[in-house]
């Protein structure tokens, strides 16, 4: 492991182990990511093998105590808050009940972190519901400085491009609530896609590599950010 | 010493004997009387030790004590008693012999004399005592010693006889003995103990069940009974007696309906603390309601249940919600499992609980509720039984072909996937991928086919390789892969199955194969036009007879229109079948060609199939048949027969193209079968030269044999081919070519003889004269090719003369016809009413004859004269405007041309299908030139063609593991052949230079395929050099084929992805990072206010961070 991967594990053993925190991932063992589940027709189920393979790259290469596979959460699901990391990603369309929307800025503004992937076409539908669980805050683009980009490993240009969508560059955007960044959206790049077994898309070595990294990056910073 | 000190010593010693065993006397009884007062301490305590304020122990203790002091007043008055001098003196007279006194005398005088006394007699007196008081001091005691020992002697018996039992009684009572010896150590602290312990009563201040009957335990130590005593509220007091033993006794209150006081009272006036028993209500669960919410993926609705669940049965995943409420507060509320621990632990809020849980494991669950104080509830749910019925893996199968085979020469493999699972199938993926011959590794395609989630589902998605520039000798790996529909999703692969690119004799035979099964298809399909047809005229015919009687009614009509619609769909569905065929056919021949194929006369053969085809289902008849779908419902009845009329027309045109071509199809699948078993025997002939060589060079004999072995079990499949061969030609009535086959068939066997006996012999390890059979055998098996093309030649040969024979007498019919035609024109001209009226029989005669012509043609040339369709054009218009003579006869005052007229029209017609039928039959193979682009087309396909066929060879060349000098010879071969594609690349390189624009790089082709022949000329037979001769062999295919196919895969690629620029992006500003300018006081400080100012200061944050300037929670969205 590089220097700047073995402090950030370090950094996150302690972000997850500090009592402080509002959130205990599974009580004592392995954390692991929490998939939602939304309504609205989009395939939430999309890239079966992504999360795996990312919890794998995680416990690999970071060092940290993850479970083999993700769990499949509703916002409404009490169990939504016994993890700190949500993961989201769909072709289609997403919508939330009132009432999901509301747990969910609960569980988001109480500590939790939420990654959307744009598997290509969940954008607008994204947007609409990101509008209605946070009508008093917009999605803001993260710079390439951000340090979510930079630790533990080094994406000077910012996101990296994973897979051709509409041929727009890669972006990323987020939600943050008292300087903590609650909400991370990544546009044109698909990276889950990217972390999903090699033979399914067929993507070079060095793209699944730049997905993987990036994601151990994300997860990384959301589980290492100060809870207010 | 002097006699004086004698005696007295002697006295003294006596005294002192006497005084110590007098002490030792004492000393013994003492001892006894203390050991008798221990043993007799345990039996004065008591079991339990000394009761408190007991004055035993003191007691003993005194007595112990006092035996001391008596001990020695005792001893002193024994002492006194029997030391006294005139004792001593008198029994030691006795001893000494004396008489009584001269002792005592004796020392009296040795203390003084009297006065007077002569000191000599005194002293002689004194010797002579003294002289005899001589010797020990016990023996001088004599009697009076005697009995003072006796006395000690029973003291010490005494005292040895109470040790015993002083030692025994605290080996058997050990507790109470020690208990009542601790007693003696404290006599004091024994004594000054209360004389009797309080006094208590349980089960204390309770909350017991509202008329509950409470049992009372009354402790009182030392007492005999006591006074139990109750209060309750608005009533007397009232006391019961409870008699005790050991220090307790129970009782019972009566049953409990108000709040009760009570407590106990001993005689000594000890008094007990006061209790209450409060009356509760028993705790009752109500409103117990479980909510089953199933895994979404399993497609299951939720459930409810209230008070008694029933046993559940649910899928893994399940989330239970469990809720409720309690009579009265509820203290906890537990699920337990079989072994009693817990597994759910329900949050309770004053009468209310409530919990989640997802089970894991089946069992019957048991509920435990208690109220606040612990109390088991009266009343709880039923126990919970649960079972979990896991989430399977999905199961999936390739069912169709099930087996390792052949690759459809069209390179589409249909393929039967059936997969299913408990709760649903995701998605199928067909997983494959292309292994080369030389066992590279192509990349893997994956071809999704999502189920959204049915139970079960059977799929039959296609594999098409048909644009993976497959080479003969590859092979194709695939497997199914099913993903179930659980979040976390569960796969399961099927068996991997694998399909061979075949060489050029597979591809000829899966040809011949296609070619069957398409005849077969187009028999299916001709009989069902048959049968259309038959309908449609019988309900032509009712329709015609219902309009004559005037019987049809409006019910009629919709019945007519309904079959009529039916049978519109039907021709629909025919149409579409033919259109699937001709489909097919065109991937057939395009396979062909990919495959390097390149048999002009089978290409030829396909294009006229697919030509034919296209003619019998044309656009506009498919345009035609969904106009009058649509039109159907407003036809009136004249309209109706008009459209039956044509769809009849049109459906016996359709049954004659469909039969027509059923004969092509036969035909062109005959003579397919007669070349591909020709391939196959020139294959078969050439691989039993080579071996023929091999065995002669020598080497591994037994390996020859093997292979002679291999060879022999083909030509018996040769040997069954033939056979059927034979029969398929006899049915077709092809005669001579079945003697023919039947002829190479002998000659096969005789082969297979050659063939059976060169292997024994190489076995036998006589190489030479296996050589010399496996030759004969191979020539035998070069006659039969030879036999086979002969035979194939004369088939071809017959055709051709009989389709000759066939144009010449249709040319010669048409001619007659038109000449009878001349004839009756000119009678028409000025002819009346009546002898037009007469000539009618005539015309129908003419009509006759064209009909039987073009049968005659049809089944003669069995359509496959050039410019058939053209001349049966003709002969469709010539019988057209023989039906417009014959209107123009029966009504020649109409409006349109005259019956002379009309009838020149067809006399043109029939003369120019004479002439048409002329010309195909000297055309023969010249089908119109084409064009130099074409040409060089078909060169290049060609080329392809023989480098394919190079390509094999070459690579056939190493696994059969040849002698050195075999595989020179036949590498050399093989190079002489490269060479020659080589120097026809060349001069076709040239010749386009000199005509213009070529359409590839044909020198840069001739150049490598020169280095090829170069480095198989050189020995080089390696898998770089079989690598560049598979790619030269695609390159000249793209470039000999016409690039109007779709080549793209439909597969989603994953792509790299292609430039972009990236924007700036503004750093984060405190707006968007939504930090509060005020942070608010924490929690502590919050807690430590009271609700209301509480309130107030988070206001007042609140309004310092919505100000300007203040933080980015602005409520304005950007």
């Amino acid at each position: 492991m590089t220097k700047p991967g073995r402090a950030a594990a370090w950094l996150l053993a302690t972000a997850l182990g500090a009592p402080a925190s509002p959130l205990h991932p599974q009580g004592t063992g392995p954390v692991t990511i929490a998939r939602l589940q939304y309504g609205g027709g989009g395939d939430w189920y999309a890239n079966p093998s992504s999360l795996p393979n990312l919890l794998a790259e995680l416990r690999e290469r970071a060092g940290i105590a993850t479970a083999d596979r993700e769990v499949a959460v509703r916002a409404t699901d009490p169990a939504l808050r016994d993890y700190p990391f949500l993961y989201m990603t769909g072709h289609g369309n997403v919508r939330f009940t009132d009432e999901e929307r509301l747990a969910l800025r609960r569980y988001l503004l109480g500590g939790g972190f939420l990654h959307a992937d744009d598997n290509y076409g969940m954008d607008e539908s994204f947007r609409r519901e990101m509008g209605l669980v946070f009508p008093d805050r917009e999605l803001v683009e993260i710079p390439p400085t951000h340090p979510v980009f930079h630790a533990p490993h080094e994406f000077p240009g910012g996101l990296p491009k994973i897979h051709e969508h509409d041929g727009a560059p890669p972006r990323a955007f987020g939600i943050f609530h008292r300087g903590r960044l609650v909400v991370i959206y990544t546009w044109e790049t698909d990276l889950g896609d990217g972390w999903e077994d090699a033979d399914v898309h067929d993507d070079p070595p060095e793209i699944r590599e730049q997905a993987l990294r990036m994601g151990v990056n994300i997860f990384v910073f959301a589980m290492s950010q100060a809870v207010s | 010493m002097s006699a004086a000190g004698r005696i007295g010593r002697a006295v003294e010693g006596v005294r002192a004997h006497l005084s110590r065993s007098l002490a030792v006397m004492v000393a013994a009884w003492c001892g006894t009387a203390a050991l008798g007062l221990l043993v007799l301490a345990p039996a004065l305590a008591g079991a339990d030790g000394w009761s408190a304020g007991s004055p035993g122990p003191l007691v003993i203790v005194v007595l112990i004590a006092a035996a001391v002091p008596a001990g020695i007043w005792s001893w002193r008055r024994l002492h006194r008693r029997w030391c006294a001098e005139h004792r001593v003196t008198r029994a030691m007279d006795r001893v000494g012999g004396l008489d009584d006194g001269v002792t005592l005398g004796g020392l009296e005088l040795s203390r003084s004399a009297p006065a007077g006394t002569s000191p000599g007699l005194r002293d002689l007196a004194l010797q002579q005592v003294g002289s005899r008081l001589g010797g020990d001091s016990r023996v001088l005691a004599g009697s009076l010693g005697r009995r003072v020992e006796r006395r000690v002697r029973r003291g010490v018996i005494a005292f040895l006889s109470a040790l015993p039992a002083a030692l025994a009684v605290p080996a058997a009572a050990p507790s109470r003995t020690f208990s009542a010896w601790d007693g003696l150590l404290h006599p004091l602290a024994v004594l000054v103990e209360p004389a009797l312990p309080p006094v208590t009563v349980e089960p204390g201040t309770i909350e017991v069940a509202r008329g509950a009957v409470v049992e009372v335990t009354a402790r009182a130590p030392l007492r005999d009974s006591v006074t139990l005593r109750w209060d309750i509220t608005g009533q007397v007091s009232r006391a019961r007696t409870v008699a005790l033993a050991d220090g307790a006794g129970r009782s019972s209150l009566p049953a409990v309906d108000a709040e009760t006081r009570y407590w106990i009272e001993a005689r000594d006036g000890a008094r007990s603390d006061v209790h209450l028993l409060t009356p509760v209500d028993p705790l009752f669960v109500n409103d117990f309601t479980i909510e089953v919410t199933r895994p979404p993926h399993t497609g299951l609705p939720p459930g409810e249940y209230r008070s008694e669940v029933p046993p559940l049965v649910i899928p893994a995943g399940t989330h239970l919600r469990v809720r409720g409420r309690g009579g009265r507060a509820v203290g906890a509320g537990t699920l337990l499992d079989e072994e009693g621990l817990a597994v759910l632990e329900l949050g309770v809020r004053d009468a209310r609980f409530e919990g989640s849980w997802i089970p894991h494991r089946s069992g019957t669950y048991t509920w435990r509720f208690r109220d606040a104080e612990g109390g088991e509830a009266a009343v709880s749910p039923g126990p919970l039984s649960l079972e979990i019925v896991p989430d399977l893996p999905p199961e999936v199968a390739i069912v169709h072909p099930g087996v390792d085979t052949i690759m459809p020469v069209g390179l589409r493999q249909p393929l039967v996937i059936r997969a299913g699972d408990d709760y649903g199938i995701g998605r199928v993926e067909i997983v494959a991928r292309r292994i080369t011959a030389f066992g590279e590794k192509g990349r893997q395609f994956v071809h999704r086919v999502r189920l959204g989630g049915s139970a079960g589902a059977i799929v039959r998605p296609v594999l098409d390789a048909s644009a993976w520039t497959l080479s003969p000798g590859d092979t194709i790996r695939y497997r199914a892969r099913a993903v179930d529909n659980n979040p976390s999703p569960q796969v399961r692969e099927s068996a991997e199955y694998v399909l061979w690119v075949g060489g050029a004799t597979e591809l000829g035979r899966a040809a011949e194969e296609e070619l069957s099964r398409a005849a077969a298809g187009l028999r299916e399909l001709a009989g069902e036009a048959r049968r259309a047809e038959r309908e449609t005229r019988d309900l032509r015919s009712r329709g015609e007879g219902g309009r004559r009687d005037g019987t049809r009614g409006d019910q009629a009509r919709f019945e007519d229109r309904e079959e009529i619609a039916r049978a519109s769909e039907r021709q629909e569905g025919m149409i579409a079948a033919v259109d699937s065929l001709r489909g097919e056919l065109a991937a057939l021949r395009d396979a062909l060609r990919d495959a390097g194929l390149a048999d002009p006369r089978l290409r030829d053969r396909l294009d006229e199939l697919e030509e034919l085809l296209d003619g019998a289902a044309p656009q506009d008849v498919r345009e035609q048949l969904e106009a009058l779908g649509e039109q159907l419902a407003a036809m009136d009845p004249e309209e109706l027969r008009e459209a039956l009329k044509r769809m009849a027309e049109e459906q016996e045109r359709l049954r004659r193209s469909l039969e027509d071509a059923l004969e092509r199809f036969r035909s062109a699948a005959l003579e397919q079968d007669f070349r591909a078993t020709g391939e196959e025997a020139r294959e078969l002939a050439e691989e039993q030269e080579i071996l023929a060589r091999a065995m002669l060079e020598g080497g591994d004999q037994q390996l020859r044999a093997a292979q002679q072995a291999g060879l022999e079990a083909e030509a018996q499949e040769l040997q069954q081919r033939l056979e059927e061969l034979r029969q398929r030609l006899d049915q077709a009535g092809e005669q001579r070519a079945s003697a023919g086959v039947q002829q190479a068939g002998h000659q096969l066997s005789q082969a297979r003889r050659q063939m059976r006996q060169a292997a024994r012999t190489a076995r036998q390890g006589r190489q030479r004269n296996a050589a010399r059979q496996a030759g004969q055998a191979a020539g035998d098996l070069s006659q039969l090719a030879q036999q086979l093309d002969g035979a194939q030649v004369q088939m071809l040969m017959r055709r051709m003369e009989a389709m000759r024979a066939a144009l010449a007498q249709t040319a010669s019919d048409a001619l007659a016809l038109a000449r009878r035609q001349t004839e009756l024109r000119g009678e028409m001209q000025g002819a009346g009413a009546r002898e037009l009226a007469a000539l009618r029989a005539d015309e129908a005669a003419i009509a006759q004859g064209i009909r039987n012509l073009a049968e005659n043609y049809a089944e003669g040339t069995g359509m496959a004269a050039p410019g058939a369709r053209d001349l049966i054009t003709r002969v469709g218009r010539a019988m057209e405007e023989l039906d417009a003579a014959v209107d123009a006869m029966e009504n020649p005052r109409a409006r349109g041309p005259s019956p002379a007229t009309a009838a020149g029209q067809v006399v043109r017609s029939l003369n120019e299908v004479a002439r048409m039928a002329m010309t195909s039959g000297e055309q023969g193979q010249a089908r119109g030139a084409a064009s130099a682009a074409e040409r060089m087309m078909q060169q290049l396909q060609q080329l392809a063609g023989r480098q394919g066929e190079i390509m094999r060879d070459a690579a056939a060349l190493t696994p059969m593991r040849l002698g050195r000098e075999t595989l020179r010879e036949r590498t050399e071969e093989v190079a002489g052949r490269q060479e020659r594609v080589a120097e026809e690349l060349d001069e076709l390189s040239q010749t386009e230079e000199r005509e213009g624009d070529p359409p590839a790089d044909l020198s840069a082709f001739a150049a490598e395929a020169r280095r090829l022949a170069d480095a198989l000329a050189g020995g080089r037979l390696d898998p770089e050099v079989l690598g560049r001769q598979e790619r030269l062999f695609h390159r000249l295919l793209d470039a000999g084929r016409t690039l109007d196919r779709e080549e793209e895969s439909k597969e989603r690629v994953a792509e790299q992805p292609g430039t972009f620029t990236r924007e700036r992006v503004e750093a984060l500003a405190a707006p968007d990072l939504n930090v509060l300018r005020f942070e608010f006081p924490g929690p502590a400080a919050l807690r430590a206010l009271p609700p209301a100012q509480r309130a107030l200061v988070i206001r007042y944050f609140e309004r310092l961070n919505r100000s300007p300037g203040g933080g980015a929670g602005s409520g304005e969205r950007r």
